[in-house]
């Protein structure tokens, strides 16, 4: 079940969800389903010129290690005021500015989602892994009132005809938040393993 | 409770670290989360991480991570002794 505006700022105010600024006091953030989260200030950017003189597999076997990858051939880029072009057929990672946390007894659930007005350009904000699961950011003993909470990772392409220019703190994305049903695993105190660890 | 770290290295931004953890078969798994969310209990640094399983018998623990890891894992076993169940929270540099 989707939650409404009223019941994500319900769920805000008694700290089942914590996002990190609040945004309950920038109406122009909210619509009747959903929460738009906003562009943080860093992007990772791919090295064109050191991926083409690599191995173009690479392999995803035992053993595959994303990290590597990236730190290998990307590098950050802290966007300016201006903005960032992004040119047709590109991707990069970014991040939202806001930060959230879902504790797991909370039974919530949530999705990022790309924003029409953005998607009609070309522009999308996630390749296939949307969800944010259940315990996401969530740090047991952190006081609700305290900032907390992890920013989602974006993977921004774009396959428009015209270069678009990202802009820190623009609306990116948007967040819609799901009830859970019944309390995760995680959300008890743990039960007697019937199976250890194996290999 | 809180998973200890073995290492961590620089992460995918400025703010981030490689968040470095073994499971009880040696095999070293990561995830990329912001400095602010380790949290330092004594001299080491931690994750926190959800309580799935409790096997005494093999002195291990089946966690599940806040985040998907760097090659795909949610849920691991670690062994009993990388667990501090303690949520006093410290500063981390």
């Amino acid at each position: 079940m989707i939650l409404s505006d009223r019941e994500i700022r319900a769920a805000l105010d008694r700290g089942a969800i914590r996002i990190t600024p609040d945004p309950k006091a920038d109406p122009k953030l909210w619509s009747s389903t959903s929460l738009d989260l906003r562009l943080g200030d860093e992007l990772l950017l791919w090295d064109r010129e050191l991926i083409s003189e690599a191995e173009s597999i690479i392999d995803l076997g035992p053993g595959f290690s994303p990290n590597e990858i990236i730190s290998k051939y990307s590098s950050s880029k802290t966007i300016p005021e201006e903005g960032y072009v992004l040119r047709p057929n590109t991707f990069v990672l970014g991040w939202t500015k806001e930060k959230i946390a879902l504790p797991h007894s909370s039974r919530y659930a949530a999705r990022v989602e790309g924003k029409s007005s953005l998607a009609r350009l070309g522009l999308g904000v996630h390749v296939t892994a949307p969800t944010i699961h259940a315990g996401f950011g969530f740090v047991p003993g952190q006081d609700a009132n305290e900032p907390q909470g992890q920013p989602i990772q974006l993977e921004i392409w774009h396959i428009g005809p015209f270069p678009v220019r990202l802009i820190p703190g623009m609306k990116i994305c948007q967040l819609i938040v799901e009830e859970v049903h019944g309390t995760p695993e995680q959300g008890y105190s743990g039960t007697f393993a019937t199976q250890g660890p194996q290999g | 409770m809180f998973l200890k770290l073995d290492r961590i290295e620089k992460g995918l931004r400025s703010v981030d670290v490689l968040a470095y953890f073994v499971d009880t078969a040696g095999r070293s798994d990561s995830v990329n989360v912001e400095k602010t969310f380790l949290t330092r209990i004594g001299n080491d640094d931690y994750i926190p991480v959800g309580l799935i399983q409790r096997d005494y018998s093999g002195n291990a623990v089946l966690v599940e991570l806040p985040q998907e890891s760097m090659s795909g894992n949610w849920r691991l076993w670690v062994s009993m002794t990388s667990i501090e169940e303690s949520s006093k929270k410290g500063a981390v540099a």
